[in-house]
């Protein structure tokens, strides 16, 4: 009797089997992308690959602006995935190129991987990888030099701290992440030299439970203010339920702290996904490495809080006024002197750090306290 | 010394939920049915009680509505397992899988939103004492609640004819039966009890711990429960130990590291279930009896059949 | 009154129209879910049947996600026709990840032995895991359920700390993963999709057990033993050996699986390589009741709804978890159904 059952069964993932062919052949074919009446442009089908929650206030909230812009200017055909985990982001880009979107931004480090992988077997498809360095034909990366912004938020903690220690609750020790610890941290130095900023690892991108609680540890420890790595306000409401300020990321966070939150470092990836979709409409896209500053507004601070005072608030201003008029190269602050932990002179004076050295950064500045966990 | 009250503190803080649901989970395991699907049932509680504060505004009203909603998810366990005597422990796994698919789903125009919470209290003298003050006296209600619970539990179930009886159905319910006791009844009401606990346990995650709502953030704490049952040896007093400790083993790798001290989180994760497996082979290698578990535990009660 | 009463003879209809009841119910259930969310559930459920059945892509993804439910399907299968819930075939996979993963960074080999090096250290790992609860529960009767399922959780933090820590890989900047594996330690791919050498395999375990169930001497008592201990040890049959072995058995598939998802899929060691398959395997046995045949089928289910639940979250940006609430009705739809093979409800007046 079982085999009967299993019989029947067969027979109907047979028959679902046909129906699904049947289904597939009904639905008209997908407009090849080379075909276009003179008359009507094909509406370009954009596809991005979140690793979090859009309504995470933080990374992948940023980035879902930038698709709501790209959709509302250019009226692009968008469609987005969230919380998708690095091993089931091949999965999700293969299944977007699979169904003919023209366009596929991946917008997380640990996507690196899956994005190549399947832009190989789908060379009409262009796609974008966020904070990565592997390119390929089909395959660009963009990114944005936040280092910059963490700089100008750093000199508001030196400023504003008390106690002389400053937290930062990172996620993972990736060179992007240990380049924000240590701009913010040359930006503390500039205005605090005695100030010191203490790291603590999460581990994760998002787990606003984990970031409280590392947040709250590091108040615990007397740092004053909180400053993070990571893709949801937790820290910064533990910065508000205990008294103390935090500098928030990726987005204002200052409707989840007011008391707390005194600027934050943001993104604006508009800028870089209007020009993307502009070069793919006019047919003039190439395999480039974006990564732009704050001159061109990919990055910036948010408003301060009004508890900022005016001398900090101008002296903020003074050193953002140095980017937008290329006062200083794009790699500041990461010219010299520059220190590592152990008291060695990475950069002599007046020498800059090259794109190369930023974007394999590997180890802390003199005035972190923490450690970079490395394979042994 | 600081840094050991503020460890304190925060193993209360975090312990908290892990209390409420493993209270509940032994009384509903005292009267012989198993609960596995305490992680589902916890998520829909969090996300029950964030919905709800947040829309009221009031977050009471949404800890009273995450321990109704658990008690709801109870309720479909007790209907498989007690009326249709079906195995508990698929039911428990499909609990959580419902649970967690449910929140992910329902749950998503929540993340991000801020509602009303419930704040942490000073406790007017005893909040301002030096040590002690910082790790006892400055939580918010529902950590005080929980820790009345115990003693409240341990009178329910020891101290009461309704908590004998429990016990009794837990431990042979033919004889119970025979007794006149309601097996079929006195089983639905300790899962249903237990439920509304476990329920209450996520609104605390939400509303009063984390403080915000995202899907998955429960993050295995419904099963650090059932260890905990286990480890507790169905005794509430031994709960509030194993509850903070456990706790604390959470929260211990962020301190050491803002103490500059590096220790891998996972291996710290891995230290209660590690524990409670050496709890299980201590006590049955003693030979104790069934290490303390109710007898009938997990077997469904067919009134004419015989083993 | 109601009064529920145990039926004599069950109608073979009954028997075979519950599956699909229960998944019919399951779809109404869900698709009021969908509505409640603004998607049209007719649409959803098009989509997910066109998307795994309609193309090259769904098909061989329907595959490669029914793989490891096979699997894991039949680590849990085994166990339960001698009477135990093994619910540690999550676990019992990334014990054999971990173990494959070791092999192939790590041991020089020949590259043609590495593969079969990898699935047998996975198969022992996992064997291994699943021998202690195994042993525990036959030497005294420590309840297998919870012991399985602690050692999962070890097993995923044990995962998780390696690749933070000891085998984080050197190429991946600080990642948690180990590097990714060498050429010969990857599992071939077909047609330039993700369907790799490793599905086949898991159906001719699939067949192989179905043939030891069936054929011999130690699949019959498996079967006695599950269906009637005491009656097992009357004939002879040393039911604590059945029990270790079957566990054994159970650790070893699942362990393989283990070995066939980090080397076929991700090709590298992480933490999050499972969403759930040996889960998943819990419904999946009790839904072919055993048989490792039927495990292939209802794993098939199993793995469309995964299928299907992914083209969902591409094309109306649901949730993934959708799926999870699916399984989680469907399973228990039907134990809800079985129980009506079983007792009969009267309605008496007076």
């Amino acid at each position: 009797m079982h085999m009967r059952r299993i019989v029947l069964v067969a027979v109907l993932i047979a028959a679902l089997f046909i129906a699904g062919c049947a289904q597939e052949a009904e639905k008209p074919a997908p407009t090849p992308t080379e075909q276009k009446t003179p008359t009507e442009e094909k509406k370009l089908k954009v596809a991005f690959v979140y690793v979090s929650p859009v309504g995470d206030a933080g990374w992948s909230y940023m980035h879902d602006q930038g698709r709501k812009y790209i959709e509302k200017v250019y009226g692009v055909e968008t469609a987005y995935s969230e919380s998708v985990s690095d091993a089931d982001a091949e999965r999700v880009i293969r299944e977007y190129a699979e169904q003919g979107y023209d366009v596929i931004f991946t917008t997380s480090f640990g996507f690196m991987d899956p994005t190549i992988t399947v832009a190989k077997d789908f060379p009409n498809v262009v796609f974008m990888h966020c904070s990565g360095y592997k390119t390929a034909e089909n395959v660009g990366t963009y990114f944005g030099r936040m280092y910059q912004a963490r700089y100008l938020t750093g000199i508001v903690a030196g400023e504003m701290t008390k106690t002389n220690k400053i937290g930062y609750v990172a996620a993972h020790p990736i060179p992007e992440v240990i380049r924000g610890i240590n701009a913010f941290a040359l930006g503390v130095k500039a205005v605090n030299p005695d100030a010191k900023v203490y790291v603590v690892w999460t581990g994760t991108w998002y787990d606003p439970a984990k970031e409280k609680e590392a947040a709250l540890s590091l108040i615990d420890q007397g740092c004053d203010v909180i400053a993070q790595h990571q893709d949801s306000p937790a820290a910064q409401q533990a910065a508000q339920e205990r008294g103390v300020y935090s500098i928030g990321y990726h987005s204002n966070m200052y409707e989840f702290a007011p008391k707390a939150h005194l600027t934050a470092a943001v993104w604006n990836w508009s800028v870089i996904y209007a020009y993307v979709i502009e070069n793919v409409m006019k047919g003039t896209w190439k395999p480039e490495q974006i990564w732009w500053g704050i001159d061109k507004g990919v990055v910036d601070i948010a408003p301060f809080n009004p508890i900022v005072p005016e001398e900090v608030k101008k002296k903020v201003m003074e050193e953002k006024e140095k980017y937008l008029k290329h006062e200083v190269p794009e790699q500041y602050p990461f010219v010299g002197p520059i220190y590592d932990q152990n008291g060695n002179l990475v950069k002599a004076e007046g020498e800059v750090m090259t794109d190369e050295e930023l974007l394999s950064m590997n180890f802390f500045v003199d005035n972190v306290v923490g450690e970079i966990p490395s394979s042994s | 010394m600081d840094f050991i009250a503020s460890l304190i503190a925060a193993s209360i803080r975090a312990g908290t939920p892990l209390l409420f649901a493993t209270l509940g989970e032994i009384i509903t395991e005292r009267s012989g049915v198993l609960n596995l699907g305490l992680e589902g049932i916890m998520i829909m509680g969090a996300m029950t009680g964030f919905a709800v504060s947040l829309i009221t505004g009031n977050p009471w009203l949404g800890v009273l509505a995450a321990g109704v909603a658990g008690m709801a998810m109870a309720a479909i366990h007790a209907f498989f397992s007690v009326t249709l005597k079906a195995d508990q422990s698929v039911t428990g796994l499909m609990l959580v899988l419902l649970g967690i698919g449910l929140t992910g789903f329902l749950g998503r125009s929540y993340i991000g939103q801020v509602a009303a919470y419930i704040q942490p209290v000073k406790i007017p003298y005893l909040s301002e004492l030096p040590f002690v003050g910082e790790a006892f006296f400055n939580h918010d209600p529902l950590v005080y609640v929980a820790m009345l619970l115990v003693p409240l539990t341990w009178f329910f179930l020891f101290r009461t004819r309704y908590g004998m009886e429990i016990i009794a159905v837990g431990e042979n319910p033919e004889a119970a039966d025979t007794l006149g006791i309601n097996v079929e009844k006195l089983r639905y009401a300790s899962v249903l009890i237990g439920g509304f606990l476990v329920g209450i346990a996520g609104a605390h995650l939400s509303l009063a711990y984390a403080k915000l709502w995202t899907d998955g953030m429960t993050a295995g704490r419904g099963w650090i429960c059932l260890a905990l049952v286990i480890f507790s040896g169905w005794m509430p007093q031994r709960a509030l130990l194993g509850a903070y400790l456990f706790g604390g083993l959470d929260v211990l790798s962020f301190k050491l590291q803002a103490a500059g001290v590096g220790v891998s989180y996972h291996l710290l994760k891995m230290i209660p279930y590690v524990v409670t497996i050496l709890v299980l082979l201590i006590s049955v290698i003693r030979g104790r009896d069934k290490f303390g578990a109710p007898s009938a535990l997990g077997k469904p009660y067919i009134r004419e059949q015989r083993y | 009154m109601i009064k529920i009463e145990r039926r004599h003879e069950t109608p073979r209809w009954l028997v075979y129209a519950i599956p699909f009841i229960s998944i019919a119910v399951s779809l109404l259930f869900v698709g009021l879910l969908l509505l409640a969310v603004g998607v049209n559930p007719v649409d959803a459920y098009m989509t997910m049947f066109s998307r795994s059945f309609g193309s090259k892509f769904g098909l061989t993804e329907l595959f490669v996600k029914t793989a490891p439910i096979v699997l894991t399907g039949l680590a849990v299968a085994i166990p339960l026709r001698a009477g135990l819930w093994n619910i540690g075939a999550e676990g019992q996979l990334y014990m054999g990840a971990f173990a494959a993963s070791f092999i192939a960074l790590y041991v020089s080999l020949p590259p043609p032995l590495v593969l079969p090096a990898m699935a047998l250290a996975a198969a022992f790992m996992g064997l291994l895991w699943a021998s202690l609860p195994g042993i525990l529960k036959a030497k005294f009767d420590l309840n297998e359920i919870i012991s399985t399922l602690l050692l999962n959780y070890v097993a995923i933090y044990w995962v998780d700390y390696l690749v933070y820590g000891p085998m984080r890989g050197k190429e991946v900047f600080n990642f948690p993963y180990s590097d990714i594996f060498p050429d010969f330690a990857i599992l071939p791919r077909f047609f330039g999709t993700r369907l790799h050498a490793g599905v086949f395999i898991a159906i001719i375990i699939a067949i192989l057990l179905y043939l030891v169930i069936k054929k011999t001497s130690f699949g019959f008592a498996v079967k006695v033993v599950g269906a009637n201990p005491k009656a097992a040890e009357y004939a002879g049959i040393n039911r604590k050996r059945i029990i270790i072995y079957t566990m054994l058995i159970g650790g070893a598939v699942a362990g393989f699986a283990g070995m066939m998802e980090v080397s076929g899929i991700h090709m590298r060691l992480r933490s999050g390589l499972s969403p759930g398959y040996g889960y998943a395997g819990i419904p999946v046995a009790l839904l072919a009741k055993g048989n490792p045949l039927a495990v292939i089928l209802s794993a098939f289910l199993f793995g469309f709804l995964y299928v299907g639940g992914s083209a969902l979250q591409t094309t109306y940006s649901i949730p993934v978890s959708i799926v999870y609430v699916f399984q989680a009705l469907i399973v228990l739809f039907i134990i809800g159904g079985e129980f009506f093979t079983k007792y009969t409800i009267r309605i008496r007046r007076g």
